[in-house]
């Protein structure tokens, strides 16, 4: 029985919070068949994918992984790639690509492992940089500024499509709560708190952090993959500085070390983007202005807050059982 | 090492005379842009610990502000008034980023990542509100010296080479106020060892807000210098905050003598680069300068510490 109570999928241990946003962003096109907001929501879900498999690594290591588009950009571009001039079918992509993203986050992972704090940071947005500007570079492969264009769909309908991103999602969220609660999160968190210590104890740091990494650009590129096929064209906006930086800001804002807060972040912040909309010419530079505001507002995210943590039934709704997160 | 003399020798001696000279010169002048962009940014990361990027916006803002002032605040054409315009942008550039730092990172300035963070959320947000204000394509400003110079077959642009005298200027000026005055010898100590300085009476605080002008100052001066010769646009911001981290970087982090060689370093190899290979590479060498040593010597070519 013991053992039962810890297991991860007991969902009365799970955030309701994060149970709330997934159902309600499952059953919204029963309610409403309005393609324009099933199209918004399911950018929102992508970016979801994007934010909470960065929180992985960075939320539980605190390394941060400024160059998050090298993932997100580059399996799009391998999925569009392999689509286009081999015309594999779009499993067979995302599914290559995935892995490929998964691999290169070893490779890098296994490269700038010693290095940390603002220099790791650097060395990701330079691997990310130098993928953007080889995207340009060897644009017969990559169509340049255009990118490539006439990729396969991923299925017939915008609703089916709706729903094998919301799948993912779900997927996701799970498997990085699993993982998180697992042993391996617990050790990342050690890492956080002292990497020596977490080292004198025997731990081989280097293999958790490299792991965590992988995990983080597997998850990515299935998410890069899907959401080139889903818009079915993939270009250098996927690989520029600005995608990193806005997956930063989502997870960031949300709460970092916690997976319900990138999800809630990337889910509330997408939508405000669209709702912004109202006032197009202005809207960008509202959104990072009120970006700036969240983050002076609550450094840590808002699933972070010291008042969220003195308020139990609070810290219960939001972060669920056992997702209390210490900042150190 | 021998071989690759040689190796290089032959590059050169490829180039013949003419390219050489172009080399040299236009390699030199990009040296003095980017040892005046990376030395403030890597001040600032000494004194602060603040990784600022929003280093390339001062730069941007450097730019733009020259342009608001000669032609929408001033808007006279006598000869000072350029030179106003300029003084004035790099004023309130410092203010600005001083400003910034006592608003917005005073407050959690031991945390990383919220530096980070904030200084690339509000660069984005100036970038957007001068695409807003201004447009996208671009914003023009007089040449101090009209003209150019034809140097042993080299035609150089007379704005260009101001860039020289300047650099020339202020890399020992900033020398001696950081060796010789209280206030300099304060960042120096700073940024040696902070509690020790803190333990000796130095107003840290007070300190760090001091380099932050200082530090935004000199990136809106390359900025301003630099606005007559390039677009302002929106997206220049980018540019030289890779540059800064590359030549940081390559320089070793804290190292402002390291800085300035690498700023002439990265100069000269770019130059080489477009001419040899292809102008396209040009933007990638400061990338892959900055994975190439943080891989193999993370201490950077004068840095000292390797964590």
């Amino acid at each position: 029985m013991g053992k039962l109570k810890n297991l991860p999928f007991n969902l009365s241990q799970q955030s309701p919070l994060g149970l709330m946003i997934l159902v309600a962003l499952g059953a919204f096109p029963l309610f409403s068949r309005n393609l324009l907001y099933v199209e918004i929501l399911k950018v929102a879900a992508l970016y979801a994918i994007f934010a909470m498999s960065w929180d992985i690594l960075t939320g539980y290591t605190h390394e941060v992984n400024f160059g998050f588009a090298f993932f997100v950009g580059g399996a799009g571009y391998m999925s569009g790639a392999l689509n286009s001039f081999l015309s594999f079918s779009p499993a067979l992509c995302i599914s290559l690509s995935a892995l490929a993203a998964g691999l290169s986050g070893v490779l890098i992972g296994y490269l700038t492992l010693r290095l940390k704090g603002p220099y790791f940071s650097m060395a990701t947005l330079a691997f990310a940089g130098i993928l953007y500007k080889l995207a340009f570079i060897f644009y017969k492969f990559t169509g340049g500024e255009e990118g490539l264009s006439g990729l396969h769909s991923l299925t017939p309908s915008p609703i089916t499509d709706f729903y094998l991103i919301w799948a993912i999602t779900v997927v996701a969220y799970f498997w990085l709560i699993f993982y998180a609660r697992s042993k391996h999160g617990i050790i990342l968190k050690a890492i956080r708190a002292d990497e020596d210590v977490a080292q004198s104890s025997g731990i081989n740091t280097a293999y958790y952090k490299v792991e965590a990494f992988a995990l983080s650009g597997f998850l990515a590129g299935i998410g890069g993959a899907v959401f080139s096929h889903a818009q079915m064209n993939v270009g250098p906006t996927m690989l520029s500085g600005a995608l990193s930086v806005l997956v930063v800001l989502l997870a960031m804002i949300g709460g970092m070390g916690t997976i319900v807060g990138p999800l809630a972040g990337a889910i509330f912040l997408s939508i405000l983007n669209e709702a912004l909309r109202v006032v197009e010419a202005y809207r960008i530079v509202i959104y990072t202005g009120l970006l700036i505001v969240f983050i002076y507002l609550a450094p840590e995210g808002f699933m972070n807050l010291a008042f969220v943590k003195r308020t139990p039934w609070l810290k219960r709704f939001l972060l669920g059982k056992e997702g209390s997160h210490e900042p150190s | 090492m021998c071989q690759n003399q040689k190796a290089f020798r032959k590059t050169i001696y490829l180039l013949g005379h003419k390219k050489k000279m172009d080399v040299l010169i236009i390699g030199t002048i990009r040296g003095s842009l980017y040892s005046l962009i990376a030395i403030g940014f890597v001040l600032i990361f000494s004194v602060g610990g603040i990784l600022n990027l929003a280093h390339g916006t001062f730069y941007m803002l450097g730019a733009y502000l020259t342009f608001i002032f000669y032609h929408l605040v001033l808007h006279s054409g006598a000869g000072g008034t350029l030179v106003l315009s300029m003084v004035l942008a790099v004023a309130s550039v410092a203010a600005l980023a001083c400003l910034v730092y006592y608003l917005l990172l005073r407050k959690k300035i031991e945390s990383l990542i919220y530096t980070m963070v904030m200084t690339l959320a509000l660069a984005l947000f100036v970038s957007e509100i001068m695409s807003l204000l201004f447009g996208v394509s671009g914003s023009s400003v007089p040449s101090l010296i009209e003209g150019h110079l034809v140097i042993s077959g080299v035609k150089i642009i007379n704005h260009q080479l101001i860039l020289l005298p300047i650099a020339a200027l202020i890399l020992p000026g900033l020398w001696i106020f950081l060796k010789k005055t209280k206030m300099g010898q304060s960042i120096d100590a700073v940024s040696q060892h902070r509690t020790g300085a803190l333990l000796m009476g130095v107003s840290v605080e007070k300190v760090t807000l001091v380099t932050s002008g200082l530090s935004s100052g000199l990136a809106a001066l390359a900025g301003a210098l630099i606005a007559p010769v390039s677009a302002v646009v929106p997206e220049m911001w980018l540019f030289p905050l890779i540059k800064a981290f590359a030549i940081a970087i390559l320089g070793g982090m804290g190292s402002l003598t390291g800085s300035i060689i690498a700023s002439f370093l990265l100069g000269y190899a770019e130059v080489l680069t477009s001419f040899l290979i292809s102008e396209q590479l040009t933007e990638m060498i400061s990338l892959v300068v900055i994975v190439f040593v943080l891989i193999f010597k993370p201490a950077g070519i004068m840095g000292y510490k390797s964590s």
